[in-house]
């Protein structure tokens, strides 16, 4: 296309949309509604999964050696080396007596020589170990005598992992297709208002993207002002949101970092940019038919 | 005959045929009927009849905004149904069409009115200038370019539909009923406009109510009553003369 042409068009489409600054408006608010809610759902998602990462990390498996191992070294070795391991720790037999005599309140519980704790290690697993799979291996590693893990707590949080995800991505999707159904027909509406246009377009021998362009760079300038103002008005509100819950983080952090807001951006954008586009060629395809 | 055809070429290819052209509308109404007729190029001819003939139905498929329900329509040996849609721009671009109801855009002016049907074939901006303003000098409307149409008359509305239909300097000029709502001398003005515009080589085909009109005019006419070719008799009257 020649920049001449391309000028034409976004002219004709910045025309397009101060003559029609009512649905103008119209469009750009429900486009921003829509991405507002589409955005809070990515934020809640978010947060959800963070959450469970969060919970994951103190997840923790403990390997008990048998009491007459003699090399605790090799077997830590061992340990480490298995898939979805990601930090190994030594808890000696005084370690592990000192951390109960701690629990209990209760000084000098064994005698020194009569500990009957075992040496052990705690492993620390990675986000995507399977952490049966992993106390199947290390229970087969010579001189372990015993491995535990919280099996309830570990499968209720992938159990809550696996629902936010599917939750999450149906929510998403949902909210896609409605955002964009509205916008098609907000959009429809600023078509239908200029058929006769159109209808002149074509019968003076505009070709079908020739009409189409002016309607495609509307619904793009419309789409990205409401992503903008839906960024905008959703980061303001998070942000107010994280601090005003600053004070509980320990019991519901929430994600601030600057990565989190790349991505809404980038996501609303997209959407945004999506939804205009896609959302006027569908209303168009109708009234080309002249 | 001999004569034509030592006369070798385009003269003797027509630029607009018709063959047992039929349009039935979805609602079973029967709007042309096997109507066959050819129009060569620098023609002007007069499609009369009365409300319903079915005039507009046959101006509608030469521009494609039917497709024939049966028989043949050619402008230019080109067969109308069978265009694809880029076809069917290009084609369009080669027809002017002054619509009965002037069909002209409220919001732009009389000058952006005109320069918009160039526009849409991406002229140049001073191709556009240029072909605008001398169209407009020919429609005498130079004094009204930066006015809205609903600020004109209905017979300038008309010259500014015209203007349009000129700009692309078609080969066939379409006029639906150009003198519909106009007063006796405002309708002689649009007459004279399009017999100086055949006279320069553009081939009109007219749908018109207008007896008195094709009357004085003395061109070809070509009736139509119920969809049906009546009556096609070179230097015509708008009846058979006893
Ligand atoms: N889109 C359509 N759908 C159904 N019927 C139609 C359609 N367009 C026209 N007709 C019918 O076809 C017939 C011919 O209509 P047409 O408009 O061609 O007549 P006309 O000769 O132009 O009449 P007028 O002089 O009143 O303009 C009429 O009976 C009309 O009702
Ligand atoms: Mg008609």
């Amino acid at each position: 296309m020649k920049l001449r042409t391309f000028f034409f068009f976004l002219r004709e489409a910045l025309k397009g949309l101060v003559r029609n600054r009512l649905m103008t408006l119209t469009a750009m608010g429900i486009i921003t509604i829509g991405l507002f809610l589409f955005g809070m759902f990515f934020l809640i998602t978010a947060n959800f999964r963070y959450f469970t990462t969060l919970a994951w990390e103190e997840v923790e498996i403990r390997v008990f050696l048998e009491p007459a191992a003699r090399n605790p070294e090799a077997v830590g070795h061992k340990l480490a080396a298995l898939p979805g391991v990601a930090k190994v720790t030594f808890i000696s037999k005084a370690e592990g007596a000192a951390a109960l005599e701690r629990m209990l309140g209760q000084k000098n519980l064994f005698l020194s020589g009569e500990n009957p704790l075992p040496d052990a290690y705690t492993l620390k697993l990675t986000e995507t170990a399977d952490p049966k799979e992993v106390t199947r291996l290390a229970s087969d590693i010579p001189g372990v005598e015993e491995v535990v893990f919280g099996r309830d707590f570990v499968e209720f949080l992938q159990m809550i992992n696996h629902f936010t995800l599917v939750v999450g991505l149906i929510f998403l999707i949902l909210t896609a297709l409605a955002v964009l159904y509205i916008v098609a027909n907000t959009i429809q509406l600023t078509v239908y208002a200029r058929r006769k246009e159109i209808e002149i377009m074509k019968l003076v021998g505009a070709t079908d993207s020739f009409v189409r362009w002016p309607f495609l760079l509307e619904g793009v300038i419309l789409g990205l002002l409401g992503a903008g103002l839906a960024v905008f008005l959703l980061t303001e509100a998070y942000a107010f949101l994280v601090q005003r819950l600053g004070l509980y983080r320990r019991f519901l952090p929430l994600r601030a970092d600057q990565e989190l807001k790349v991505q809404l951006m980038i996501v609303l954008f997209v959407m945004g940019l999506f939804f205009g586009s896609f959302g006027s060629r569908i209303s168009l395809k109708r009234y080309l038919k002249v | 005959m001999s004569k034509k055809n030592l006369n070798i070429g385009e003269e003797v290819v027509p630029l607009l045929v018709a063959k047992e052209l039929t349009k039935i509308f979805n609602n079973g109404v029967v709007a042309l009927d096997q109507v066959s007729l050819s129009v060569q190029k620098g023609e002007f001819v007069f499609l009369v009849g009365p409300s319903g003939a079915g005039k507009s139905t046959f101006l509608n498929l030469v521009i494609r905004r039917e497709v024939p329900t049966s028989g043949l329509i050619k402008v230019n040996q080109q067969n109308i149904a069978l265009l694809k849609k880029k076809e069917i721009a290009h084609l369009r671009r080669s027809i002017g069409v002054i619509f009965q109801d002037y069909k002209l855009l409220p919001q732009k002016t009389v000058y952006e009115n005109v320069a918009f049907a160039l526009e849409v074939i991406g002229a140049s901006p001073k191709e556009i200038r240029e072909r605008v303003y001398n169209v407009l000098e020919l429609v005498g409307l130079l004094n009204k370019a930066h006015v809205l149409p609903s600020e004109l008359s209905g017979g300038e509305q008309q010259r500014v539909s015209l203007a349009r239909a000129l700009v692309n300097r078609p080969l066939l000029l379409l006029a639906d009923e150009p003198t519909g709502n106009l007063d006796p001398d405002t309708s002689w003005e649009i007459m004279e406009l399009l017999r100086e515009i055949n006279r320069r080589g553009t081939t009109i085909v007219m749908a018109t109510h207008n007896r008195e009109i094709v009357d004085k005019m003395r061109k070809r006419v070509i009736a139509l009553d119920h969809g049906k070719l009546v009556r096609d008799t070179p230097k015509g009257g708008y009846h058979l003369e006893a």
